[in-house]
């Protein structure tokens, strides 16, 4: 196997293939799916996302004008996203950070 | 000694069973060279396996009764999480009964381009099985090697979805994405990468005397049994037999005419061999789609729901995937039944498996590319006492 | 590249068989080579039908055989060994025995040694997911809640016939609805946000327009035998008669006048709704039911009715005006504004009213007025309204009409006196706006020393409607003429005596009236034994769905109806608005979201 030992002889002198996270963080690829977050301004509650989400992650009270959006049963599908007719939600690139304890992000309309 | 049931595999009586001469070890579910939580005990006589009583059901999740409770368009998500490694092809075929039973047409463009991500999925499950296989042996840095390759096919992954591991763009009538212009650049460039590298790979899986004498005549199945015992995907194709669900042409694999691969060793070896030649195979298959898709939309959604029942065979890379539903006329369906190629792979592996040492338990078990978590919704095989 | 490629090459066979040819049949199948692929059972209660999926070369057949629960079904084990993982499987999940298995767990296959229950048999628990459908907002902001989402959607598919049919279920007046229903679905309508609602009053119209007879076929039920008796010809009375006549009953309706129409007839000027496009609508659906009309009639006492008929509707509407209140209010010169808009609509008179004209209210009656005064001729016209802008109830688009027409308006101003003589002196004083009364809006207070003095050639009053009802019907009134009604059922005081429309409620639209009058005959079918009539539908296995492209919907912009010149309007008394033609429809109801999609 004479390729085999000119691989491992490349590889001993190339740098590791290992990201040493967290003190390097990786390269994001453009159109990574992450972290969700709620406009209100232009939310109006109508339940579209509530419907549509594959593991029940969001709850919307349209009589308070609140929604309650709980990431660790997320999946990152966005599906609420592409459906949303308003265009209330907004996906970001990066992934959220781990956390010690389940979550759910409360977000609410400001009362005029 | 613990005493064994009278419904034992071999059909050897209680008595026989309890004479003092054999011992029973039981393998799994933890076990450092397994890749999946399968429990199997093992009734040995001094070093030969006389008997084996597969208990599954570690991981049972309750998957198909979560689809009941379900609407027909989230089970999409929920089934492509039966499988971590083939969750496309999952995902896929769920559409596709869907859409016998909708009576939906599926764009040209989109046939071609599932075609193309399920043999993205194909190899990245083929690379992952070798390395495993090679650290079962104890080859650990082909082990090494392999995966770091496997990394430029996740990679691709992200940049077409956003996900490394979930593609999540099955949806019913199509796809949820497009391959633009430079997705199909980049997916031709990377994959040439994976190609050389495997290429260099070829003279230590066919000739290397280590993995040889390993493998080599280690868990024969034979050829006139092996359709017999129910045996799909590359177990049966290593016996000789060109059993291939791709043969039927669902998607546009009626458009890409191709051979399925098989080998004459019936053992270990030649399942081996098949799934290392399945990586060019399918390297080649997305070279022509990407080459010979048409134009046009990639999205046409059903119009009715489903009421009635139909049926949807597809290939994994372990095997033939059945998918049975039947749906009511709602938005919720009456029965969602999903039979994996692993446990229809069970029983020829409890044959391969008497008469063999054992040394040899863990290159058997890996030679059949075991899924536990695709068969494991439900079945739970338990001795009783 | 022939669509030949794409089919698949493997067919499915569902073959049904007799539990006693089962074992022969598939000992034919393995001679043939078939391979099993899994066996499933499906639970009909009484008897189970086990499902046997076999692979033959490239096709699957499914084998399906029926036993009752009880009798236990033999293995196939003996064939197919492999089988004893299905088998076993179904003996569990479906409780049944399945006998002679090769392999055989006795029932203990899903049951965890020494615990009592598992996952795996109980249905899952946990939160069920949301899956509901919704009306739609402006479904549910529609005082009759008429099915919008669903008509828009049939204008969509280029069928606005049976989209006029499913306006007639809920509000059987679609073409004039059309022109003058103050339209509460568009403000509900979800895309009022960003200033473009869907004009569902408009389709509504188009529907109306697209038919090339109003007269439909309607199956009527089977004739009851009893018979009805409905008071006034406005819009709460046609739409009793109408519903009641569907349902089989014998219906007349008495009108005091010579045409039906009520408050639509007088009320609502020529520019807003064509006298004669009224009079076929009303006629087209007194005709369809069989109701016989009676005009020229006026009822002044109950009892007699209540002889001859089984029930009664009383919808009168508001047949007197608020008056003012000042001095010299009932010089000449000084109309009251039901006089000049029945003249002008009713008898198509033209009074001359001179040259400047001052209107005092600011409802749509004293709009319909002051633009009814631009056309006989007045060349300054000036409303007189007692608060400001914001509160005034007239509709956006009407104020917009009568601003182009050159209509001005006046706000914070409150009339004190009124001196005949040719010209009228109309004496006013200016308000502002003081401390909040006990609902909470700001009262306008008089500021000292204000007062001012126009020369007009008329006043119009326009300041509201009330209810009289004559004393001999023997009905309990409030205390401001309204009769009194239980809410539910729509009863007077009087036992078979329904009442509706704006005799009870006061000045209101044509689209309460409608939903009184369907509610009134609901429950007249139901006390005389009926059914009544359906209560607002949403389907669950209707399937609405959405494009598969939403960018193409998301933001489009609204089909702005054409109207005609705001110079040349003045002059006569021709439609305003010109209503959608096919296309423009079609591209409007295109643009709806459909909030109670279903998919």
């Amino acid at each position: 196997m004479p390729e085999m030992v000119k691989e491992v002889l490349k590889n001993l002198f190339s740098k590791p293939a290992t990201v040493k996270y967290p003190f390097e963080k990786p390269t994001p690829v453009p159109g990574t799916r992450g972290a969700l977050t709620w406009d209100m301004n232009r939310c109006d509650q109508c339940q579209d996302c509530e419907r549509i989400c594959p593991s029940m992650a969001i709850r919307v009270v349209p009589e308070e004008k609140r929604v309650e959006y709980q990431p660790f049963k997320c999946l990152f599908c966005y599906l609420c996203i592409d459906n949303c007719m308003q265009q209330a939600i907004t996906g970001a690139v990066e992934m959220r950070a781990p956390e010690y304890t389940k979550k759910t992000e409360i977000y609410e309309a400001q009362k005029a | 000694m613990r005493q064994v049931a009278a419904g034992s595999v071999t059909g050897m009586s209680d008595a026989k069973m309890s004479q003092s001469k054999y011992t029973v070890i039981p393998f799994g579910p933890q076990h450092p060279v397994l890749p999946e939580p399968v429990h199997l005990r093992f009734i040995i006589d001094e070093d030969k396996i006389v008997d084996v009583v597969p208990n599954l059901g570690y991981v049972h999740r309750g998957i198909e009764r979560g689809c009941e409770l379900n609407d027909y368009k989230r089970n999409i998500y929920l089934c492509e999480r039966v499988c971590g490694i083939c969750n496309y092809i999952h995902g896929m075929t769920y559409s596709e009964a869907i859409e016998k039973i909708t009576d939906t047409e599926v764009p040209t463009r989109a046939k071609y381009i599932r075609v193309a991500w399920s043999e993205l999925q194909r190899l990245q499950s083929h690379l992952l099985w070798l390395g495993l296989f090679a650290d079962a042996i104890g080859f650990e840095s082909l082990f090494m090697q392999i995966w770091r390759d496997r990394e430029v096919i996740l990679t691709l992954n992200e940049k077409t979805n956003g996900h490394r591991i979930h593609l999540e763009t099955n949806m019913i009538g199509g796809c949820r994405k497009d391959i633009d212009e430079s997705l199909a650049k980049a997916y031709v460039d990377d994959l040439s990468i994976v190609r050389k590298k495997m290429e260099n790979l070829r003279p230590v899986f066919y000739k290397d005397s280590a993995i040889k004498a390993k493998c080599e005549g280690r868990g024969i199945l034979p050829k006139s049994k092996a359709s017999f015992l129910g045996a799909v995907g590359p177990t049966i194709r290593g016996s000789g037999i060109k059993s291939d669900a791709r043969m039927m042409g669902y998607e546009a694999y009626g458009a890409l005419e191709f051979e399925p691969i098989t080998h004459e060793g019936e053992d270990a070896y030649s399942r081996m061999l098949v799934r290392y030649d399945e990586v060019f195979q399918s390297l080649d298959l997305i070279e022509r789609v990407l080459k010979e898709m048409p134009e046009g939309p990639v999205l046409n959604k059903n119009k009715k729901f489903p009421e009635g029942t139909a049926v949807a065979r597809t290939e994994q890379p372990r095997g033939e995937l059945f998918y049975y539903i039947e749906g009511n006329g709602t938005n919720k369906l009456n029965r969602c039944k999903i039979r994996t190629p692993t446990a229809a792979n069970i029983p020829p592996l409890v044959s391969m498996l008497i008469g063999n040492d054992v040394p040899d338990i863990p290159t058997i078990i890996h030679s059949i590319d075991p899924c536990i978590s695709c068969t494991e919704r439900f079945v739970q095989v338990k001795e009783a006492n | 590249m022939t669509t030949q490629q794409f089919e698949l090459k493997s067919k499915t066979e569902n073959i049904m068989a007799e539990k006693s040819e089962m074992f022969n049949r598939l000992n034919d199948l393995k001679a043939q080579g078939a391979r099993l692929i899994t066996i499933t059972a499906l639970d009909h209660d009484n008897e189970i039908e086990y499902v046997y999926n076999f692979s033959l070369n490239l096709d699957v057949i499914n084998f399906h055989v029926k036993t009752p629960r009880k009798e236990p079904m033999s293995s196939i084990t003996s064939i197919y060994p492999s089988a004893f993982i299905f088998e076993n499987e179904i003996q569990d999940l479906f409780k049944i025995q399945v006998s002679g298995i090769s392999v055989d767990f006795d029932g203990k296959l899903l049951t965890i040694e020494g615990a009592e229950d598992t996952t795996l048999v109980k249905p899952a628990v946990g939160p069920a997911p949301f899956i509901k459908r919704f009306y739609g907002r402006c479904r549910e902001q529609c005082p009759g809640m008429v099915n919008a989402p669903k008509y828009i959607r049939q204008i969509a598919e280029g069928n606005p016939q049976s989209a006029y049919s499913t306006v007639c279920e809920r509000a059987p007046l679609p073409a004039i609805l059309g022109r003058v229903c103050f339209a509460p679905c568009q403000e509900g309508c979800r895309q009022e946000r960003n200033d473009e609602p869907i004009q569902i009053r408009l389709l509504k119209r188009y529907t109306a327009d697209s038919m090339s007879s109003l007269r439909r076929k309607v199956e009527l039920a089977k004739p009851t035998g009893k018979k009805i008796a409905v008071v006034g010809g406005g819009p709460a009375g046609v739409s009793c008669a109408y519903f009641l006549g569907s349902l089989g009953h014998e219906v007349t309706l008495f009108e005091r006048g010579d045409r039906c129409g009520g408050a639509m007839l007088w009320g609502i000027p020529k520019y807003r709704l064509p006298k004669d496009l009224l009079e076929e609508e009303i006629q087209a659906r007194l005709v369809e039911v069989g109701v016989s009309l009676k005009t020229k009639k006026e009822i002044k006492n109950l009892k007699t009715l209540k002889k001859d008929h089984d029930a009664i509707f009383v919808a009168i509407g508001a047949l007197d005006s608020y008056k003012l209140g000042v001095d010299g209010e009932e010089s000449e010169g000084v109309m009251d504004f039901r006089e000049l808009l029945s003249q002008v609509n009713v008898h198509n008179k033209t009074p001359s009213i001179g040259d400047r004209v001052a209107i005092i209210g600011g409802g749509n009656s004293s709009i319909d007025a002051a633009r009814v005064s631009k056309r006989l001729g007045a060349s300054k016209v000036v409303m007189y309204y007692r608060r400001t802008e914001k509160e005034m109830p007239a509709s956006p688009h009407e104020i917009n009409g009568a601003l182009q027409e050159g209509v001005s308006f006046e706000y914070l101003t409150a009339t004190l006196k009124i001196e005949a003589g040719k010209p009228l002196k109309l004496i006013l004083q200016q308000m502002e706006l003081g401390a909040p009364d006990d609902s909470g809006r700001r009262r306008p207070v008089p500021i000292k020393g204000s007062e001012y003095t126009v020369e007009v050639d008329s006043i119009i009053k326009a300041i509201g409607q009330s209810v009289v009802i004559p004393a001999d019907f023997g009905i309990e009134v409030n205390r401001q003429g309204r009769i009194v009604i239980n809410e539910e059922t729509m009863q007077t005081n009087l036992p078979g005596v329904y009442a509706g429309g704006d005799g009870v409620y006061g000045p209101s639209s044509v689209i309460e009236a409608l939903r009184d009058g369907r509610k009134a005959a609901h429950n007249i079918d139901v006390s005389l034994g009926g059914k009544g009539l359906p209560p607002p539908d949403l389907e669950a296995d209707e399937f609405v769905g959405r494009p598969p492209n939403i960018e193409e919907i998301r933001f489009q912009e609204m089909v702005i109806c054409r109207e005609l010149n705001s110079e040349e309007r003045v002059k006569c008394f021709d439609e305003v608005e010109l209503g959608y033609n096919e296309d423009e429809a079609l591209r409007e109801a295109s643009r709806c979201w459909k909030c109670d999609w279903n998919e």
